[in-house]
């Protein structure tokens, strides 16, 4: 994995440089290196007059000097998935995220950077609604998981899988949450990107169990179901403070943990799996999760997160004609648990 | 090197590689559940590692700092230096973590699931029957765990619930057909209920029933069992010779290809498949190597096998070689707390019922035993000996009865031995004297010098009860006699012969008035016993039994 903080090559000398359409970066950004993925990236702010955007610029020509031809190549490839996925979203109006405003490349200390600018949002979830913290509404947290959950849906049906959907990765902007970086995304109808290689392309804490250990699937079941994991994950982890894969994969026995130098097989952990789930995460929802919606809240955190990847998804999408990994019942129903905290004014 | 058949107790005169029921955790922690290969800790480990600790080093907030503690949880590096640094800094562990701890502590089946180590058969019960009742009401509420549903099919077992185990078993297979572990249990639970031919179909019918040495191991032993050759030991024998991976996991499949060899002849191939069993043993494959060695095989166990965690079976077998069975009957307690529904601890602990001091374990343990094989001949014999030490001759002479009407009884020697001993603690000595004789012959005919001189030993305590002198004379016979044997390999002998040395000088005649007041069978009784006894010795062998005569 390249660092993105540490390299100096010319992508990190874009402050004051002006890029496409008159953008100019003002700063430097901390910012999320992005899951595991290959690229070497550097993040800033960039305006246009009083417009605010964020710039991803990549750092190809650092990539040649130090790396081989294959790095390089892969390196490219997965700005080009980026950036496409970015297009695709913007050609179908997806509103629920971030919308890619113009790529290109420019010139630095006589070395070409190739850049994204995208919408900008000040702060994420993780900001905004801290995790486990005691202070946000429940209302609040549900409806923002129920607009993360819109975005999926969007992106789903245009067959792009977010695959790292996290708190840090939904961003506030004009009062909605929507879903940012797609870096780590895959979309059925482009070339598959280098990450597509991995065996799980977003941050390993909130990863779904099967690919944690490697376990092939359909692409439907590696890609969208793996983002339904995720959703569940992400609404666990904002009520509890802590990613359900940390609470069932944390207290495995070592030997039986993923990449623990062990070659453990999915089929043999996953009855400690389940067992860890069912002792409990029924018990952790009824401590964190408001006593009215506990009883739906874990019912919705079993479909999405149940450990067997087979018995994932809603009840009625698996025995309906509907695609298993559909998330409109879930969007709905993240609505309707934010309503009734809401209309009995649930405190945290 | 298979020992001779009228050996002391069926845990001495065979054994397998059959594989253990541990609990799921402690069968990981033991490395029994991981897959043949072993590699370094992957790229994406320590990538996905090192992103999380960038977005730490950039943020440096509570949420950042968890997302890193998290990722080393789930990697298995929680002993990473920054993530104890930052567990430091922020000396928060949420709630929620804590309270999943606490359950995972508590919780009925991932927790470690030892019985309690006592020997009365209403506890073990007791404590069995609270645990199918938690169970129970478990699968009631939620039926998809496997774990669950395998462990109440073990307390089932401890139960004596036979159907009811089976059962239970069936749902967890249905719930995780292809895993290895659970496989490996329901191979155990049918080999323990004699159901070798279910035990073998469920290993075949596994889709990793050739590649899995775990699983071709149990395959191996199971048919070494039912006296047959696995179609899966040339296979086992090319896993061993290729020996691609690491030892840990081919130990059992090491030491059951070896005891096959060992069976066939092929000393040399045995003792170096045992030498690579050894390199890093589980519990079960030290346990063989050390029968091996108690049976007379001269297998090198290096020093550092004996630090494999639970080696309760092993260990009671070292001791028993060496004369120590105070040590035999703890170890077999610790055993028998691990596989309570196994009669093979409390058969070799209640073999030490000679020993006075010992005898009321080993009693205990015959009891236990008992309780779970109903018609092991090994029990009701060494229990008839404990009754007739005490003094219950009708209790004894019951036991014995019980032991040669089981089926398949072979074990003529020890039986008359036995019923010498119960004459003699009848007030019959010169019965007793004549049972023993008959015994000695036996054994002298079959070839078993030692069972022949300890039951002159035997005798001989018996006899100087009565008559000291020839007591006396009896035991210096024997002992001019045992000069002549190998007593390491025969560590009853030294035992019994060191509990005559105790005995003999100090036996009085008022102990004997004591026993003559007691309660006994009556003479007719007993001498119909021998009778029907001499009735049922094979035709091949009456022969020299009728020459006593």
């Amino acid at each position: 994995m390249n660092d993105p903080v540490e390299f100096l090559g010319p992508a990190e000398r874009l402050v004051g440089v002006e890029l496409v359409d008159d953008w100019i970066v003002t700063e430097r950004m901390k910012r999320d290196p992005g899951g595991t993925g290959q690229s070497r990236s550097a993040c800033y702010r960039a305006k246009k007059g009083t417009a605010i955007a964020f710039v991803k610029a990549f750092d190809f020509r650092g990539e040649e000097k130090n790396r081989t031809v294959d790095q390089l190549n892969d390196m490219t490839a997965e700005f080009i998935n980026e950036r496409r996925v970015h297009e695709i979203c913007r050609d179908n109006n997806f509103t629920r995220v971030t919308t890619i405003i113009a790529s290109g490349g420019t010139e630095v200390d006589g070395e070409v950077v190739h850049y994204i600018i995208c919408e900008y949002a000040e702060r994420s979830l993780r900001e905004l609604h801290p995790p486990g913290e005691q202070v946000t509404p429940p209302a609040e947290r549900l409806l923002a998981l129920r607009q993360v959950a819109s975005a999926l849906e969007q992106l789903h049906g245009a067959s792009i899988a977010h695959q790292d959907v996290k708190p840090s990765n939904a961003v506030k902007q004009d009062g909605v949450f929507k879903l940012t970086d797609l870096g780590s995304s895959s979309c059925k109808h482009l070339p598959a990107a280098p990450h597509d290689q991995e065996w799980f392309a977003g941050q390993s804490a909130y990863a779904p169990y099967e690919l944690l250990y490697a376990e092939r699937g359909s692409w439907e079941q590696r890609r969208l179901g793996c983002d339904v994991f995720l959703l569940g994950n992400m609404a666990f982890t904002s009520f509890v403070g802590y990613s359900i894969t940390a609470f069932v994969v944390g207290v495995l026995p070592d030997k039986l943990k993923p990449f623990s130098g062990y070659n453990v097989r999915f089929s043999e952990v996953l009855p400690d799996l389940i067992e860890n789930h069912r002792s409990m995460i029924p018990e952790i929802i009824q401590v964190c999760v408001p006593a009215v919606i506990a009883k739906e809240f874990l019912a919705l955190i079993d479909t999405t997160c149940h450990p067997d990847p087979e018995r994932r998804g809603h009840p009625r999408n698996i025995l309906g004609s509907g695609s298993r990994y559909g998330l409109e019942r879930y969007t709905s129903k993240l609505n309707q648990l934010a309503a009734i905290v809401g209309k009995l004014g649930v405190a945290a | 090197m298979l020992p001779h058949r009228s050996s002391l107790s069926q845990v001495i005169r065979s054994r397998q590689v059959i594989p253990r029921w541990n609990s799921a955790v402690n069968s990981a922690a033991l490395g029994e559940r991981s897959s043949v290969r072993q590699f370094t800790v992957s790229d994406h480990a320590q990538r996905s590692l090192r992103v999380a600790r960038k977005e730490y080093e950039l943020h440096q907030s509570e949420a950042t700092a968890n997302e890193y503690l998290q990722t080393a949880s789930i990697l298995g590096l929680s002993q990473d230096p920054l993530a104890i640094d930052i567990a430091e800094k922020f000396r928060r562990v949420p709630s929620a973590m804590a309270r999943a701890r606490t359950i995972q502590a508590t919780d009925v089946v991932t927790n470690p699931t030892v019985t309690p180590q006592v020997l009365s058969v209403a506890d073990h019960h007791a404590w069995a029957s609270g645990k199918v009742h938690r169970l129970r009401a478990i699968v009631r509420e939620t039926s998809d765990r496997p774990l669950v549903w395998s462990e109440l099919s073990r307390q089932y077992l401890i139960l004596g619930e036979d159907d009811k185990a089976r059962r239970a078993m069936k749902a967890a297979l249905q719930l995780a057909p292809d895993n290895v572990y659970l496989t490996r249990c329901a191979v155990r639970m049918y080999t323990h209920l004699d159901e070798h031919a279910v035990a073998m179909k469920l290993l075949h019918r596994h889709n990793r029933s050739e590649g899995n040495p775990w699983l071709l191991a149990a395959d191996v032993a199971i048919s070494s069992t039912i006296g047959k050759t696995s179609r899966n030991l040339r296979h086992a024998q090319d896993i061993l010779a290729r020996d691609r991976t690491n030892s840990h996991n081919l130990s059992e499949l090491a030491a059951s290809v070896g005891t096959v060899e060992l069976e066939r002849g092929s000393r040399k191939r045995g003792r170096e498949l045992f030498t690579k069993s050894l390199i890093a043993p589980t519990e079960n494959s030290l346990a063989q190597a050390q029968w091996c060695v108690s049976n007379g095989e001269s297998l090198g166990i290096p020093e550092s096998a004996w630090d494999v965690h639970s080696s309760h079976e092993a260990t009671a077998l070292a001791s028993r070689s060496a004369v120590d069975f105070a040590t035999m009957i703890a170890s077999c307690r610790a055993w028998f707390a691990e596989e309570p529904f196994s009669s093979r601890p409390a058969a070799l602990a209640s073999t030490a019922c000679f020993d006075p001091e010992l005898r009321a374990s080993a009693k205990a343990f015959a009891t236990l035993g008992l309780e779970y094989a109903p018609a092991n001949s090994d029990l009701l014999n060494n229990r008839a000996v404990c009754h007739a030490y005490d003094g219950s001759t009708e209790l004894a002479f019951a036991d014995l009865s019980a032991a040669i009407n089981t089926p398949g009884f072979q074990h003529y020697g020890i039986a008359l031995a036995t019923l010498g001993l119960i004459c003699y603690r009848s007030s019959e000595p010169k019965l007793g004297r004549e049972c023993y004789e008959k015994s000695i012959h036996f054994f002298k005919n079959s070839g078993e010098t030692e069972s022949a001189l300890r039951a002159s030993v035997h005798m001989a305590i018996e006899e100087s009860r009565f008559d000291l002198a020839e007591g006396s004379r009896v035991l210096n016979d024997v002992r001019d006699r045992c000069r002549r044997v190998d007593r390491s390999r025969f560590p009853e002998l030294s035992a019994v012969l060191t509990v005559a040395d105790r005995t003999i000088p100090t036996s009085t005649l008022a102990n004997v008035s004591n026993l003559i007041n007691q309660n006994v069978p009556a003479k007719n009784q007993l001498a119909h016993f021998e009778a029907q006894l001499i009735r049922q010795i094979p035709e091949g062998l009456s022969s020299a039994w009728l020459s006593l005569d």
